[in-house]
């Protein structure tokens, strides 16, 4: 067999794995730069860095089909013993290339989303700072370097976020006037922003201890490190640390990706632009959070299999609560962008509830392979449908549902892929790709043999039918029916109509992907299974149980129906929880057969709709317990502290030491018979201390 | 024949006269001086210590060190001159101009 | 003779291409013009030397890490590190030249002299006998006298050179006799013969090596700005011309650094002599003094002449614990080599002001920011690299130093003082470096426009800039360099020749 590693990797140094990650970075610096030459100059040159980037990435692909893997070290701070390096294995290429390229069309679509705003010089050196950064967090071999990555995303979330700082009353996100227990709910885009960069800064300081625990046993921070050398994971479980620290890393993936109970931030991270909300807060940024689940998974796993259960059962029950608390949200928003980001959360709930799982399980491969198909799939139809959301968003004018309705006819192509991408989220049977990665985890629940595994069947179920409900609800409120009053009046202003090429080809490409990888979905999960259980023995020495006993089916040609390998519950409760919720949200929203506002009519239901609305008032206690708190006791504090202690001595210090420097301005006067006689003095002082 | 230690006793003492030259006088011609009778202080070191030794070396280095000195004093002078233009004296103590 | 290695390769050319510039001034019609010429030609020659070195170290010829040999110049790797270093100083002084030198008279003599400046400043690095060391001394020296007086009618700088020479003559006899005491003792003046001469000498005459090191500590020490022979040098980097400022903080300083790891700190190593504490007391008056003097001066080179005075500090703690610990003289290397390009940036971007806007005064950095945004920019992350802010170069080079020291703590009582010395004054020198920065940040001024900057300085800052934030980032490679430039402590023995050559 051809060496592809050596060809590819070039050499082992593994260039085009370093280039995936730098270029952007490059891009990103010289942005300003070409921006002087002129703004078409510029943007394209935006777009041509991210492509270049892809393309390296893609040229990674033949390493992860041929199960291999390149690691290339430099030694980056010597004194610390600390290296650089860029781990390009079958998990981090595929995760690298799902970055990359719908990061592309992404970038695509902003050319004709954004076209127009006068500061797109610094919305595209973010972009691309963000995209390095991701691919940093991808495909960097130790944990430091990835802290460096995800604090750069962190920083690229938060500029683009409150991108519109000046606040204008249609960047806003929430509806005005809107109070929850006195707290109020709608954000600004710079109050979302900062939101966002403090919640998830809690994250990241959770994880800086975890990571800082395990370098103090360990002495390193590389992955393949880690792996080898296992006495850190020994001694660390000697002291009942092991699970600790390994929750402790977890903390940054809640905080990153928006699980409970750190999820608020992502609901007003809509005040950005659409595509910042289709790029960072649906495909990448907040996979990143299982992504590290996905990366450090394993190692926990590998090290000791007995006690680390409690780390996986920490994982998959925060992945159930949180998508079912947003799935629950989402039911009752108005806005199109913010059901779209209760969705994506919840989504990652189930992601993280797989991922949990696998390692509740005998055979670990499953749910490691369902959590991160659900990953793929829903990067794909995620992407698709925020940048649907903002194709619609250009067209009618305002951000509500309600303002919205109608639209199937004037805007058919996105109506099309929108349904298409829609379907696949609320996982419609056998064609979407949605459905098969959904059902993944639902099997690998029902089989993994957890004590508590049938609770959080129910709960993904529930879920499940959730998001059909929602999905079909906003489909319906956006699409079908009549038109709004909104758009109406604004008829003769400002006219509905389909967007332009620019915009709807990248999105219909990804609804189109999603749909033809349904198709053959059956046979890619297949794929990515056996690749994964490969790559799990391979690396870690992780041995399903089927592979240990019998015969698996052998790669070539197996995989093409092998219907015995379906869960039937899986399958009936997945096509039922489809089926009752999209005929109910058909009956509700499409066919407008049932008005929503029965929900009013009885006080328990009007009760759960606004606890829903109000966001199981989350948000209030967010506020009570951290900002108006603290910032009482911080007054009290700055008045009795700060202000007489330390003010108090910072005119002592700074003017002793302005005193000591005037003494030596004076000593210099400027005469040159002083200098030579403190010269000749000084001689004189030398040559006695040395005689001493 | 004069000991080793009488060539050493003399370039210790012109060495502390330059000293003293350099640290009290004032007039930039007058320290270039000094500088000068330090030079020959180590002159005289080197040609002293090179009879001892029975090396030629130190002489060489005596005639070599006499050569830059020479070119020293050629851009000191440079710069003297200079200064005289535009201050009209060269009392190095007036130049206080830079200080603090 | 080899005349194909590197010291006499760069004689060579230097040399020829520092003759040649005066000669062709002579022969073109009129005298005094030419600027872009010189320059050019300046600069066409550095980079070539630049390349040669480059191209000698990575071509895998084994290089000696460094070299006590028979004759007077030693091709080490000693040597090509302060050549480099030197040379990037040389060519970023010479390439603001380009647009300092714009009307002024004479730049056939000032490039000239630079490039016959430079030839001394690497001899200095690459020699191995005492005379070669103090002829290239003084042909690194001279030229420089004559340069920081260059700005003839302007009296500040007459006044500068004055002070300037005045010290430096007076260095230069102290070496001589130094080297004659040595010599006295020795019997001859090749380094190494002469330490391992030294190691066997008689009980008596081991006062006089004491006096000639100490008086060697003062000949070297007035070029490094070292506490007590300091004073002449905030004057004489303010009076200067700035370009000329840049290239006797950045290049006479580092070269008197090399002079002093080649014949003091080796010494120490070989002679076990218990110096370090006198070393390490001058260290921290130097920091200190260094540092504190800076905090309220109101004229902004003057402020960078106090800096290095503190970086000088900084590196000699290197030199200090060298015989202690490893890291010590790489982290010395490594701090030389950051600073050099660290503060020829400062230096070169007030020479950018000065051009401009015709002032030192701090009060005309009030909102450089917004009239000469790229000057602005290079200068505040010189200032910042200089204080130690990471992740830009100065970092870790300060990092490394302090971290020698404190690991030598077992062994060395005053290891960590010296150490949270150090950190200190990190600290304290912030205070006047980010002062600057609010200067041109965060302050008003009462013109707004913008103006328009020197365009070969902006071209020799970028460079500063990618050098510092690009080796901030990934040091390794500039650390290795200077690790593999000094020996360590068990190879030095074997580096000096065994038997005495007589």
């Amino acid at each position: 067999m051809v060496d592809l590693h050596a060809i590819i990797g070039f050499e082992g140094i593994g260039i085009n794995a370093w280039m995936v990650w730098i270029l952007p970075f490059v891009g990103a610096a010289l942005i300003p730069v070409i921006a002087k030459v002129g703004n078409h100059a510029r943007n394209y040159a935006a777009v041509g860095f991210a492509l270049a980037s892809a393309l390296s990435a893609a040229t990674l692909l033949p390493v992860a089909l041929d199960g291999g893997q390149i690691h290339s070290q430099i030694n980056w701070i010597p004194i610390l013993n600390i290296h650089a390096g860029t781990l390009a294995d079958s998990l981090s290429i595929i995760m690298t290339n799902i970055v990359a390229w719908i990061s592309f069309l992404i970038f695509i679509y902003s050319l004709g989303y954004m076209h127009g705003d006068k500061n797109l010089t610094r919305y595209w050196f973010f972009m691309l700072f963000f995209i390095g950064s991701m691919q940093l967090i991808v495909l960097s071999d130790n944990l430091l370097m990835v802290f460096f990555g995800w604090e750069g995303v962190g920083l690229a979330s938060f500029a683009l976020i409150s991108f519109w700082y000046h606040d204008k009353k249609r960047d806003f996100v929430g509806t005005p006037g809107h109070y929850a227990g006195g707290i109020q709910m709608w954000a600004s885009p710079s109050h979302a922003g900062l939101k966002a960069f403090l919640m998830t800064k809690a994250g990241d300081i959770m994880m800086l201890s975890g990571m800082f625990l395990i370098f103090g046993y360990a002495g390193t921070f590389g992955f393949t490190e880690l792996l080898q050398d296992q006495s850190w994971a020994t001694e660390m479980a000697k002291n009942n640390l092991l699970v600790p620290a390994a929750v402790l890393i977890f903390g940054g993936a809640i905080g990153k990706s928006a699980q409970f109970p750190l999820n608020e931030w992502l609901l007003e991270a809509m005040t950005g632009p659409t595509p910042v909300s289709a790029l960072i807060h649906a495909a990448t940024m907040v996979k990143a959070g299982v992504f590290l689940v996905a990366r450090i998974g394993p190692l926990f796993f590998a090290v000791s299999a007995l006690n680390s259960s409690q780390f996986f059962e920490v994982i998959a029950w925060v992945g159930a609560i949180t998508a079912f608390l947003l799935a629950t949200q989402a039911l009752v928003n108005p806005e199109i962008k913010k059901v779209l980001a209760y969705s994506t959360g919840s989504q990652i709930g189930l992601m993280m509830m797989g991922l949990g799982i696998a390692g509740l399980s005998s055979s670990f491969v499953d749910g490691y392979t369902s959590g991160f198909f659900h990953l793929m799939s829903h990067a794909m139809f995620k992407a698709s449908l925020f940048m649907g959301a903002g194709a619609v968003l250009h067209a009618v004018g305002s951000r509500f549902m309600t303002d919205m309705g109608g639209l199937m006819g004037k805007m058919k192509k996105t109506f099309l892929f929108m349904m298409m991408a829609g379907l696949s989220l609320a996982a419609a049977p056998f064609i979407t790709s949605g459905f098969w990665s959904k059902d993944a985890i639902l099997a690998s629940v029902l089989e993994s043999g957890y004590q508590y595994s049938w609770v959080l069947f129910a709960i993904a179920v529930m879920v499940s039918f959730m998001t059909a409900f929602y999905t079909f609800r906003m489909l319906g409120m956006t699409f079908f029916g009549n038109k709004s009053k909104f758009i109406q009046q604004n008829e003769g202003s400002h006219h509905v109509h389909e967007v332009s090429a620019v915009m709807w080809v990248p999105f219909a490409i990804l609804a189109v992907a999603s749909i033809a990888v349904g198709l053959i979905g059956f046979t890619f999960e297949h794929q990515l299974h056996e690749m994964f259980t490969s790559y799990l023995a391979g690396t870690f020495g992780i041995h399903s149980e089927l592979s240990e006993g019998h015969e698996v089916p052998t790669e070539s040609g197996s995989g093409f129906l092998g219907l015995e390998e379906l869960n039937p519950v899986a399958v009936t409760a997945s096509i039922g929880a489809f089926a009752l919720g999209a005929i109910l949200g058909g009956l509700v929203y499409m066919k407008r057969i049932i008005d929503p506002e029965i929900v009013s009519r009885s006080i328990i239901s009007r009760a759960v709709w606004k606890f829903f609305f109000n966001r199981w008032y989350l948000n209030t206690a967010l506020y009570w317990g951290a900002v108006v708190g603290p910032l009482a006791i911080y007054r009290i504090i700055w008045r009795y502290f700060e202000s007489t202690i330390i003010d108090g001595i910072n005119p002592g210090l700074q003017g002793s030491m302005t005193y000591f420097s005037k003494v030596i301005k004076a000593g210099q006067t400027g005469i040159a018979q002083t200098y030579l006689f403190v010269f000749a003095a000084g001689l004189m002082i030398i040559i006695m201390l040395l005689f001493l | 024949m004069n000991q080793l230690i009488d060539f050493v006793i003399i370039s210790i003492a012109l060495f502390s006269i330059g000293i003293y030259g350099l640290v009290v006088k004032r007039n930039a011609i007058r320290m270039i001086f000094s500088i000068e009778i330090i030079a020959n202080a180590a002159n005289l070191n080197l040609v002293a210590f090179s009879r001892h030794v029975h090396n030629v070396e130190g002489q060489v280095f005596a005639l070599f060190s006499i050569a830059i000195a020479a070119a020293e004093v050629a851009v000191a002078l440079g710069i003297i001159i200079i200064a005289y233009r535009l201050y009209k004296q060269i009392d190095v103590h007036e130049f206080r101009s830079l200080k603090g | 003779m080899d005349f194909l290695s590197t010291p006499l390769l760069v004689t060579v050319i230097l040399g020829s291409v520092g003759l040649a510039i005066p000669i062709i001034d002579s022969l073109r019609k009129e005298r005094g013009a030419g600027n872009k010429l010189y320059c050019g030609i300046s600069v066409g020659a550095i980079i070539l030397i630049i390349g040669i070195i480059i191209i000698r170290i990575l071509s895998g010829e084994p290089i000696p890490t460094i070299e006590f040999g028979k004759g007077m110049l030693a091709d080490d790797m000693f040597g090509a590190f302060f050549a480099i270093s030197l040379l990037i100083v040389s060519i970023m002084v010479t390439a603001s030249s380009w647009n300092y030198m714009k009307n002024k008279t004479n730049p056939a003599a000032y490039y000239s002299l630079i490039l016959l400046s430079s030839i001394g400043m690497i001899l200095i690095a690459y020699s191995t006998d005492l005379v070669m060391l103090l002829v290239a001394w003084e042909l690194m020296s001279i030229p420089t006298y004559a340069l920081a007086a260059f700005s003839k009618r302007d009296p500040i700088s007459n006044e500068a050179a004055i002070k300037y020479f005045l010290f430096g003559a007076l260095s230069s006899a102290i070496l001589v006799v130094a080297i004659g005491l040595v010599y006295g003792v020795t019997g001859t003046t090749n380094i190494g013969q002469a330490i391992i001469s030294m190691i066997n000498v008689q009980q008596d005459l081991v006062p006089i090596t004491i006096l000639a090191l100490a008086l060697f500590i003062a000949g070297f020490g007035f070029k490094m700005g070292l506490v007590p022979f300091h004073m002449w040098l905030p004057d004489a980097y303010e009076g200067a011309p700035t370009p000329i400022g840049a290239l006797l903080a950045a290049g006479t300083k580092k070269a008197g650094f090399a002079a002093a790891i080649r014949v003091i700190v080796l010494a120490v190593f070989v002679l076990h002599l218990d110096w370090s504490m006198t070393l390490a007391i001058i260290a921290v008056f130097t920091m200190t003094l260094g540092n504190l003097g800076a905090l309220v001066q109101k004229s902004v080179p003057r402020i960078l002449a106090y800096s290095s005075i503190a970086q000088a500090g900084y590196i000699m703690i290197g030199l200090a614990l060298a015989p202690y610990s490893d890291q010590a003289l790489g982290g010395s290397l490594f701090h030389i080599i950051n600073h050099a390009v660290m503060k020829s940036a400062a230096f070169i971007a007030v020479a950018a002001v000065a051009i401009t806007l015709a002032s030192y005064s701090i009060e005309k950095y009030r909102g450089l920011a917004k009239k000469m945004p790229l000057t602005a920019i290079a200068l505040s992350i010189s200032l910042l690299a200089l204080a130690g802010v990471p992740p830009l170069n100065g970092f870790w080079s300060k990092l490394v130093l302090f971290n020698s020291a404190i690991v030598t703590g077992p062994e060395v009582w005053w290891g960590p003082y010296l150490a949270i010395a150090g950190v200190l004054n990190s600290a304290l020198s912030l205070g006047y470096y980010a002062w600057i920065m609010r200067k041109m940040y965060m302050e008003d001024s009462p013109e707004t426009s913008r103006v328009k900057e020197p365009r070969a300085i902006s071209a020799v800052l970028i460079f500063a800039m990618i050098f510092m934030v690009g080796f901030g980032i990934w040091h390794a490679p500039i650390l290795e360099f200077a690790t593999n430039s000094v020996p360590n402590l068990s190879q030095l023995v074997s580096v000096l020749p065994s038997v005495p050559l007589k």
